[in-house]
Order: C-alpha cells, then structure tokens, then sequence
C-alpha cells in the first residue's frame, strides 16, 4: 500500500468533488452566468470521465467520446426517471449524478492507491 | 544486435537491443520466411541517439502507422524527426531500397541516450541537423487564421432579412469573403492531408473550422431558432418541465410522452442552469451537434485504417455529404450521436478476433469486451427512450454485423438492443402504439412507395426549389457513387483477406439501414434518415476513393483531384441545407408575432395556421389546440380553395373555444410555395380574403405575420382566465 499521493489523485478528486460543487450551486439558486456553465460542464463532462477513467482506455478520442456519450446518457436516464416519477427537482438528479461521480472517483482512488508508485 | 523468433504462424516478432541499456524495440510483420533484416543506421537528433532498422520485409500499412503512431515517430519520410527527406538516396544515407520512391519498408526508430551510442554521431551527416523550414509546416495555419478572418469579415457583411425573399435562401445572400473563406480553407486542407508530415492538431483544427464556419453561421447570423419543428421540441421541454412523463397524455403530445429521454435531459439542464427555457441555448445546439458526431465518425473510420488522409477526409465527406439537416435541436440528433458511438465502439473493440485492425498490436491496453458491453448498456437504453427509429436502426447495424460474423459477443448485443428497445414499446409507448398501430402498418412492405412519400405536393414547384432538390440528389448521389469506387479501390490496393474482411463491414453498416425503406415511410422522411444512417460508412469508403492505400495518392494531383470534389461536394452541401432558409429562418418579427400570441392566448384557445411553418409551441404546448389548414385530417384542400374564408371560420369557432386565433406569416407563405402544397396564389387569396372580410379583426400585426380574431368569436379573450406566461 502506498502512501496517498494529493497531485496523482488530482483529477478524480476533483471529479469527485466538482458535483456536489455543482449542487450547492443549483440549491442555492443564483442566477447568475456560472451556474449554466457549471451544470453543463458537469452534466457533460463529469459524470462520464470519471466512469471512463475506470476503463484500460488511453487513446484521447475515444475516452472523449465515451465521456461525452456516457455522461449525457447517465444524465438522460436520471432526468427521465425523474421526470415518470414527477420528482421535478433538478438537485436531485444532479446529486445522483454527482454520487456516481463521486463513487467512480473513489474507486479510482482507491484502486491507484493500491498500485505501487 | 538483434534477434528473430518466429513467433507463430502468422508473422515474425522481432526484437532489437541497441546497447545493454538501450530501449527494446519489438513488433509484428506479416509472414515473410526468409527476409532479414538488411541494415541499421544510426544517427543523432537533437542529442539523441537514433537508431533506424530498415529491412526489406513488408508489414501491413495499419501496423507500419500505428508503430509509427503509437511510438510518436516521423512518417516515413521523412527521414528523422523534423526533418524531410530529400528524396535522394545518396544524401538521405540510405540504399536505394530505402528510397522515398520505393515501397514502405518496415522501420522503427529507437532513441536512447547512451555514451556509446553517442559515439556514433559523427557518422551521421551534418546536413540532419539542420532546423527544419518552417514556413510550408506553417502555411496551413496561416491560411486557417486567413479563413477564419474572412468569415467573420463575411459575417458582418450579410444582410439577414433578405434571407427571407431570396430565391436560394442563404446562399443568395452569403458574400464572396464567405466563399472565399471556405475554399481557402479546402484549398488548404486538400493540401495538407496530402503531406505526410502533416499532424493531427492541424487536420482537426481544419475540420472544426469547416464544421463552424457551415453550421455555426446560421447561428450566429439569424439570432432566432432555425426550423419551427426545433421550436415545438422546446415547448416539449417545457411541457416536461412543468409536468413530468405523462405516457397516457395522447394527442399532439403522444409520440413525444413515448419517448421523452432527450426532452427530459434538456428539462433537468434548463431547470437546474435556471434558465428560463431551452431556447436560450437551442440555436447553438446544431453546431455542438455536427462537431460530437466527428468524434464517433473519426473512431470509425480509424477501426479500419490507420491512414490520417483516410480518417480526415472521410470526416470531411461525412460533414460535406450530411445535408438533410438533422442536427438541430432534435430526439433524433442526440440519439444519432449514440448511435455512432455504440458503432464505434463495436467496429473498434467488439469485433470479431479475425478482424484486423489497427489497435491489433501487443501493448494495446484492451477493456474487457462485457465491460465495454456494459459500458454501452445506457447508451442503448438512451436510444431506445430517446426516438422511435434510432433504436431499429441500431438493431439493424448489430444485427448485420453478427449475422456476417464482424461482431463478439455475436449474440449478446443485438439481443440486448432487442429487447431494450421491445421493452422501451412495452413500458413507454404502449399507449402511444396502442392509439397509432394501423399508422405504423402504412407502407409496411412498400419500400418504392415510402421511398418517394416526401414527393407531395399539388402546386407548382419554384424553380429555385427545383435546383435545390437536384443538388441535394446530386449530393447523395455523388457520396454513394464516390462510397462504390473507394470501397472496390481499398479491396484493389489490399490483398489481405483480414484486411478486405474487415473493410467489409463499411459496405454492411453502409447498407444495414436500407431495409427500414420497407417498414414505413416516416411522414415521408425514411429516405432522408436512411441516407442519413448510411452517410458515416459511405464517407469512410468514399474517402477510400483518394487514399486507397498508404503508398498511394500522394501525388499534387490527388490534392487537385480531392479540393475539386469538395468544391462540388460543398454547391450540393450549400444548395441542400442552406437553400431553404427562406422557409427555416424566422425573423425577428415573425417571433415576435408568436410571443404576443403566447402571451395574449388564454388557455383552451384553438390556433389556427396555414400551415405549422412559424415558431409555434414553444411555450404551454398542452394548453392549445392546433389546426393546420394544409394537413389537418378533415380539411380538404379543395374546401379551402373553394372557400378559404368559411373554412377558417368553421375551424375556429368548432367546439367553440375560449378565443380562436388565425396566424398567418411570411414563412408560412415561403414554404406553401416552395413545396408546392397548394397552387399558386392560394395563400395570398387566403390572406386577402381574410383581410376583406367583415367576419375578422387584425389583433396582431407586423411586417412578417398577421393574427386575427373572429369578429363575433364564441367567447371573446375578454373571457380568458390565465392569460400565458413565459
């Protein structure tokens, strides 16, 4: 077991924490320019980087596409199930994303962690 | 030195050791018993040791691209790293089997920094060393920054309202700095996929430049929504969010309560941005839209070559050839892109193990195939939520690749898609189905009928419209034929039966959507969503036609050959897509005019239109009824011809609703003329018989759109309740 190295864990602890950033944004309702910015750049990129940094993917194109397809489909799939439920809060979809995020994240973590430096 | 094995029965697996502490170097060629090795040179390069094995053993083109690829080495030639090659044997240092002019031999470089390699530097000529010249490695780059200076000097120039009027849409009125502005950027193009030393960051910047400046002036010159069936997606939106999924909900609003996912996405995105509606972004989801379906396109196409000038200008065929105007804000826009990915996904991991590819080297990091089966799960699931005919499509595509064995697991993912999508029907859309079967039964088994369905029409057709049609025909027509003779090129110029294998399944994803012309005709639009699935796999064979094989089209006059074919590609391109704007650009008055209908119409109210060409919807979509005097079941266009007047007034008062409205617009107009839907001058004799009449008032009107009011309506709007809000 190595010891926890913060700049080697920089990404998917960012990933990890850049959802719930996202949610107390949206729940403290500002309407201001960055809350847009900031939800369409988690919804897009959040969620589905972190699920695809899990895989043995190294070429960039393909992890972008992957990121982009898996992230807004997790997204749909989230609202839509929302949306048949009628649960019409927008926080709570972004908090199940953020957790997927967040649970994609620590198993990196983790599973890096395990590795020798 | 260096060491042979013969590692099977395929090929030899080679390992070179320069020096003790040198790096190792190994790969895989095709079976050539008997060829060795013929000579190693060595040479230095900004402080680093280089060691260059040629041989005169042949390897595979994707093999030799990919080791060059995948170790960030220097195409061959040039020689060394930055540095051209001069073409001449004796200054290069080479034998004459090592020639430029001499078929590819197999190469690899090794660079270590070591004290004994380093003795080895005198050898090397000092001519290597020099700077490479920069301006040729600069001039794309210029030339792109040249580009895009044009057309934004063109942007500014454009007068938008004359959109409206010209024959040609927005090709009357683009300037020549437009014009020129795209065929500098051809020109350049054309000339640096040609070079091998050309790099990736440049073709992709030439690329998105060519994406932007097609899709993303519309855009930004208009300043309102294209397409009025992208302003009725945006009430749906808003529909869903104020309401959720109401599967039962029936009506207009059925088919979209089916299959919600891409309405629900944009509910959740414009609720928690708090924006007040997706229209503040929806404009600029056509550009974002063509950009995303390059990424799965380009994967595609490196499944089957490894040849950038393939991959690049089968991106630009794909964005040139795509004319039918699918990538606005649509269900099937965002569902097109999971689609390809899904492909992508299988033609690059999921194949059959016979299939060569590129990525078949040792060292490839390969995801397990049930993890990326896994990975691909909700994707399906999107699609199947998201449009009705995707998920066929998709079940199609996989289908035809396990049914020819291009596919593993065989079974597995067509099965899945299966009954994903029957599920979807069963949980979403059964309501929707169950309302709609005999519907979805018409035209079943007539493929010729379903594929001339878009053919309506009673009236004479402009001929403006007329060249727009047989451009846009000429356009899918030259994809298909340039698809055919890049498809037999590439099997010409590649003797490998995995590779001619794996080429195969270009031809059956090109073909696997063809079948759907037979199941219905989609309001008269299978034919253009055909075209549509096919166009990604018709690009990739079609870019074959200029590359067939890495040795060859490296002459000035493939470039000529390839801008040319641009050039035509982009008249059929600019006639096809943008020729229509007249009908798909509404001006800022016409929205205007549906913003005071919206904001004055109390809920109940009937509108009535023409024709459904007008931002239309965009706001409280349950809480009106629609009647179109063009397509409305009920109402024949002879009754309107007859007696324009009475029509209207019997839609309007039918049911007698709380206020009836009757729009009428100048795009309403643009299009009943272009498409022929009525016989000239019907419109203007609606119009002018409308404003004769003593039967209606003018409650709205501007210098694009007239809205009327009966005079003695059942309930006047003084009885409304809740007047619209948005």
């Amino acid at each position: 077991m190595s010891s926890f190295n913060l700049r080697r864990h920089a990404i998917p602890l960012a990933l990890a924490i850049s959802g719930w950033l996202v949610v107390a944004i949206t729940a403290a309702g500002a309407h201001t320019i960055v809350r847009p910015i900031a939800v369409f750049a988690f919804v897009l990129v959040g969620p589905g980087l972190a699920v695809v940094r899990l895989l043995p993917i190294r070429d960039l194109l393909e992890r972008a596409v992957l990121t982009l397809a898996l992230g807004m489909s997790m997204a749909l799939l989230i609202a839509e199930a929302a949306d048949i439920r009628h649960i019409l809060q927008p926080v709570v979809v972004l908090a199940v994303l953020a957790v997927i995020c967040s649970a994609a994240a620590v198993t990196e973590v983790a599973r890096e962690a395990r590795k020798p430096c | 030195m260096f060491a042979a094995d013969q590692a099977d029965g395929e090929g030899w697996e080679w390992e070179l050791h320069v020096g003790a502490d040198s790096l190792a170097s190994d790969w895989k060629t095709p079976a050539r018993p008997g060829l060795l090795p013929s000579r190693l040179n060595s040479a230095v390069v900004d402080g680093q040791v280089t060691t260059r094995m040629a041989e005169t053993t042949w390897m595979s083109d994707e093999l030799y691209e990919h080791t060059r690829r995948s170790r960030d080495l220097p195409d061959w030639p040039p020689s060394f790293p930055g540095q051209p090659g001069t073409g001449n044997a004796a200054q290069d240092g080479l034998t004459p089997t090592d020639n430029a002019t001499m078929p590819l031999p197999v190469c690899t470089y090794v660079a270590a920094e070591t004290d004994s390699s380093r003795s080895q530097m005198a050898a090397f000529p000092a001519a290597r060393r020099t700077p490479p010249v920069l301006s040729w490695a600069l001039f794309p780059w210029v030339s792109l920054t040249l580009c895009m200076i044009l057309w934004l000097v063109a942007l500014n120039s454009v007068n938008v309202a004359g959109v409206a009027t010209a024959g040609l849409g927005l090709v009357s009125v683009l300037p020549v700095t437009f014009w020129a502005a795209v065929g500098l950027l051809m020109v350049s193009f054309c000339w640096t996929v040609t070079r091998r030393s050309s790099r990736w960051p440049v073709l992709a910047a030439h690329t998105v430049a060519l994406v932007t400046v097609l899709h993303a002036t519309p855009a930004i010159l208009y300043g309102t929504l294209r397409y009025s069936w992208a302003w009725k997606h945006i009430g749906i939106v808003d529909f869903i969010s104020h309401n959720g999924v109401v599967f039962n909900l029936g009506g207009i609003l059925g088919p979209y309560q089916g299959w919600p996912g891409f309405f629900s996405l944009n509910s959740f995105l414009t609720s928690a941005s708090g924006l007040n509606s997706s229209l503040s972004y929806a404009s600029w989801v056509l550009p974002f839209n063509d950009l995303i379906w390059l990424g799965p396109v380009l994967l595609i196409a490196r499944a089957f070559s490894s040849d950038k000038r393939l991959i690049w200008t089968a991106a630009w065929i794909f964005t040139l050839g795509n004319w039918i105007g699918q990538d606005y804000f649509s269900p099937q826009a965002f569902a097109y892109f999971l689609y390809l990915t899904v492909v992508a996904i299988c033609v690059r991991w999921l194949r059959e193990p016979q299939s060569t590819s590129p990525e078949d080297l040792p060292g490839s990091a390969r995801p397990s195939r049930y993890t990326l089966t896994l990975c691909l799960l909700p994707l399906m699931v999107a699609v199947a939520s998201t449009h009705q005919l995707t998920p066929f499509m998709l079940i199609t595509a996989l289908g035809v690749l396990a049914v020819f064995n291009q596919l593993q697991p065989r079974v597995l993912l067509p099965v899945a898609m299966t009954v994903i999508s029957l599920g979807w029907l069963a949980y979403g859309a059964r309501d929707w189905l169950a309302a709609n079967y005999s519907q979805l039964l018409q035209g079943f088994g007539l493929p010729w009928a379903n594929a001339s369905a878009h053919l309506v029409g009673q009236g004479a057709v402009p001929s403006d419209q007329i060249l727009i049609d047989w451009a846009a025909r000429s356009l899918s027509g030259a994809v298909g034929v340039l698809a055919i003779i890049g498809f037999w090129r590439y099997r010409r110029h590649h003797d490998d039966p995995r590779v001619r294998r794996a080429w195969f399944r270009v031809a059956l994803l090109a073909v696997a959507a063809i079948p759907a012309l037979a199941a219905n005709n989609y309001g008269g639009e299978i034919i253009f969503r055909v075209y549509l699935f096919a166009i990604p796999f018709m690009a990739i064979a079609a870019a074959a036609a200029f590359f067939p094989h890495l040795l060859r089209g490296r002459s000035i006059w493939t470039a000529l050959v390839l801008a040319v074919t641009f050039m035509l590609l982009l008249t059929g391109f600019s006639l096809g897509n943008f020729g229509q704007e007249s009908v798909n650009y509404f001006s800022p008055q016409e929205v205007a005019a549906s913003e005071w209908l919206y904001q004055t119409a109390p809920r109940g109210a009937v509108i009535v239109g023409a024709d459904s060409n007008f931002p239309w919807a965009f706001v409280h979509y349950d809480w009106y009824s629609y009647t179109f005097l063009d397509s409305t079941p009920g109402i024949s266009t002879t009754g309107v011809l007859r007696d324009p007047v009475g029509t209207v007034v019997s839609v309007m008062k039918h049911k007698s609703p709380p206020a009836a409205y009757l729009i009428l617009t100048r795009s309403q107009a643009t299009e009943i003329t272009m498409t022929g839907t009525w016989p000239a001058s019907t419109y203007n004799r609606l119009t002018k018989d409308v404003l004769t009449s003593r039967t209606f008032r003018i409650a709205y009107r501007n210098s694009d759109a007239l809205i009327f009011q009966l005079v003695e309506a059942p309930r006047q709007a003084s009885a409304r309740t809740a007047p619209g809000k948005y």
